[in-house]
């Protein structure tokens, strides 16, 4: 075990946590502000990553653009359909079951999740497809460490879209508006603050980072496949628990935690135990801190 | 016609039914399905016990099936115990695992221990991938043994069909014994409002943990069955997917209903068979669970207490009809001038 060994484990935990936070934020900010967790957040993620993947292919292969240009235009696209998907799936599946229990709207989400995985897998097959290279062979190396190119564009990406999200939850008048709600919906609708625009931004906003986050995800292991936003939603609630749900900077912690102690736990134990690993974090989490690291001062929900 | 009943409690009509399946259905391939069937009708009731009775959502229900029928598959190949021996171990390590992750997570409420009972049937399928030296990993036991009776060895579904029906009207009396008890009612009182059970002086935490354990140990049962069944039991035989669908079954069916059941593992688990005709290959498992989910979308939105609702009442269907067929006519005659004076 030496130390340059730990550094790259860690680094590595570093680069996939903070995609892992992107997917957080949307478990996040949907159970700020509707008190429920939506588990059809995986299969935004699936459908956000095809979408940049057959956008991104078609520009290479028959516009003939370049990899990067392609990829900046697909990613772009992928975001914008994949924030409308958020918001259609909020305003079909969970806005008629939002005056009941919140064990309905999740098991809806739960439904929603089945429907939209398997649709996927029968229109394009559960084969793994393989994607194109960003970073072809770049190295780079710090401290005996060696970090692939992808990994720090991962790194960059994630933490400029997670101080913009940060920037726009507490400084725009919508975050304003989000956070209101989160804090008491009626009290917020009574002030004369649109509900329902805030729900479909906060699903909108969601699903857009988890877009950007499979795409990510998606390039760095190259294999894109239905199944794939079933133990990346689940690895972004647990994150999203782990720093506190509800809040950003927990999503960003959590994320970051969740991903150095996956790979140093399948360095030091066995890689396939990897997942395993995950889920005891969320089952210790919960028995010993179900608030999170980051606690909201709220009423705990649990 | 005083001796002929005037109605007929709906679960004898399913009894003497289910009791002639294999001779009216002579093809191999419907006994099947109906056995499969058969396996989620108990899941469903396991499920339904400690989500329907005691209201905690549980979304694990697999893990309790592979630990129960590893359990019963490793104690017959390796200790050579017989199947009904293995079926018992298997209903008490599902018990008994049911029991840790009940005493760990039932502190937890609603959809979080929903996650934590998810996360756990995942840890127990990822273990059983890696432990290859107990397991053999991925590739499953194979040849698990059948059981045997007075001599007589089970082969062809047709005794498993009567097996398994055993195992059900097992399943169903001892869940409605324990519906009616102190312990049942505690659990229903639990669903409905946890504070004020608790004033009653109900061990809320108590309660919740041993109704987890039951549930755990009717899925271990039918995980040790499944396991001869088929006589392969692999990592894959249950999992995340299969917990949704039978809380979709349960769901469909009525949380909290007695009979629910059976309409909602039968709908769901036939779907698959539905569809066969129309597409093949791997699209059939795709298309089916596409739809699983858009139904239980829907009937959350539309009906969400399900097919049956939340009775726990016995169902009754009128013999009225029947019995008109066999009274004379002057007895009609009678009953008319009697009502119309």
């Amino acid at each position: 075990m030496s130390q340059s060994f730990l550094i790259q484990q860690l680094i590595s935990g570093i680069a996939i946590g903070i995609v892992y936070s992107l997917i957080a934020i949307g478990y996040s900010m949907v159970y700020g502000i509707l008190k429920f967790i939506n588990f059809g957040h995986g299969a935004v993620y699936m459908f956000g990553t095809y979408v940049s993947y057959f956008l991104w292919l078609f520009f290479i292969n028959t516009l003939g653009w370049g990899v990067w240009p392609s990829f900046l235009l697909a990613i772009s696209i992928s975001i914008v359909v994949t924030a409308c998907f958020g918001m259609v799936m909020e305003r079909v599946a969970y806005r008629p079951t939002r005056g009941k229990s919140r064990l309905t709207t999740f098991m809806s989400s739960v439904g929603m999740a089945l429907l939209v995985t398997y649709t996927m897998e029968f229109l394009v097959g559960p084969q793994p497809r393989r994607t194109p290279e960003l970073f072809p062979g770049v190295k780079i190396h710090i401290g005996g460490a060696i970090l692939t190119g992808q990994q720090v564009f991962m790194c960059v990406v994630g933490i400029v879209l997670l101080i913009l999200l940060q920037l726009f939850v507490t400084r725009t008048r919508q975050g304003k508006a989000i956070r209101a709600c989160s804090e008491d919906m009626g009290a917020a609708f009574l002030m004369g603050i649109d509900v329902n625009r805030s729900v479909s931004t906060t699903f909108a906003i969601g699903s857009a980072m988890a877009a950007v986050a499979g795409t990510l995800v998606g390039i760095y292991y190259s294999a894109v496949y239905p199944t794939m936003g079933w133990l990346a939603g689940l690895k972004g609630f647990i994150c999203a628990v782990t720093g506190g749900i509800g809040s950003i900077p927990g999503a960003m912690l959590g994320g970051m935690l969740l991903g150095m102690g996956e790979n140093l736990g399948a360095g030091l134990l066995a890689s396939g135990y990897r997942d395993a690993i995950a889920f005891t974090i969320l089952i210790l989490v919960m028995i010993f801190r179900p608030t999170g690291i980051i606690a909201r001062e709220q009423k705990s929900s649990l | 016609m005083k001796w002929f009943p005037r109605r007929v409690n709906l679960k004898w009509i399913l009894f003497f039914s289910s009791l002639l399946v294999p001779l009216v259905v002579k093809s191999a391939f419907v006994v099947h399905v109906v056995i499969l069937l058969g396996i989620y009708v108990i899941l469903t009731d396991a499920l339904n016990f400690v989500t329907g009775f005691a209201g905690q959502l549980a979304l694990g229900i697999a893990a309790f099936v592979t630990i129960g029928g590893y359990t019963g598959a490793l104690l017959m190949l390796n200790n050579n115990w017989s199947f009904w021996m293995a079926l018992l171990a298997g209903g008490v390590a599902g018990f008994v695992s049911g029991l840790i992750l009940g005493l760990l997570s039932l502190r937890l409420r609603g959809d979080y221990l929903g996650m934590v009972t998810l996360g756990f049937s995942e840890i127990i399928r990822i273990v059983a991938i890696n432990l290859v030296g107990v397991t053999r990993g991925p590739m499953g036991l194979p040849g698990i043994p059948r059981p045997q009776i007075f001599g007589y060895l089970f082969h062809g579904d047709v005794p498993y069909y009567y097996l398994l029906l055993a195992l059900i009207i097992f399943t169903h009396v001892t869940i409605e014994r324990i519906l009616f008890s102190r312990f049942g009612r505690a659990c229903l009182a639990i669903r409905d409002d946890e504070s004020a059970a608790a004033a009653m002086g109900v061990n809320a935490y108590q309660y919740k943990v041993l109704a987890f354990c039951i549930s755990s140990a009717y899925a271990g049962l039918a995980g040790v069955f499944y396991a001869s069944w088929t006589t392969l039991f692999s990592p894959d035989s249950f999992q995340l997917v299969d917990s949704i669908m039978i809380s979709v079954m349960n769901t469909l069916g009525g949380i909290g209903s007695l009979l629910g059941s059976f309409p909602g593992a039968i709908v769901i688990g036939s779907l698959p068979e539905i569809f066969r005709p129309l597409t093949t290959g791997a699209g059939i498992a795709s298309l089916r669970l596409a739809l699983v989910g858009l139904i239980m979308v829907v009937l959350l939105i539309i009906r969400p207490q399900g097919m049956a609702g939340m009775s726990i009442d016995p169902v009754y269907i009128s013999l009225e009809p029947i019995r008109r067929l066999f009274v004379r006519d002057e007895e009609k005659v009678k009953e008319n001038k009697v009502e119309k004076p």
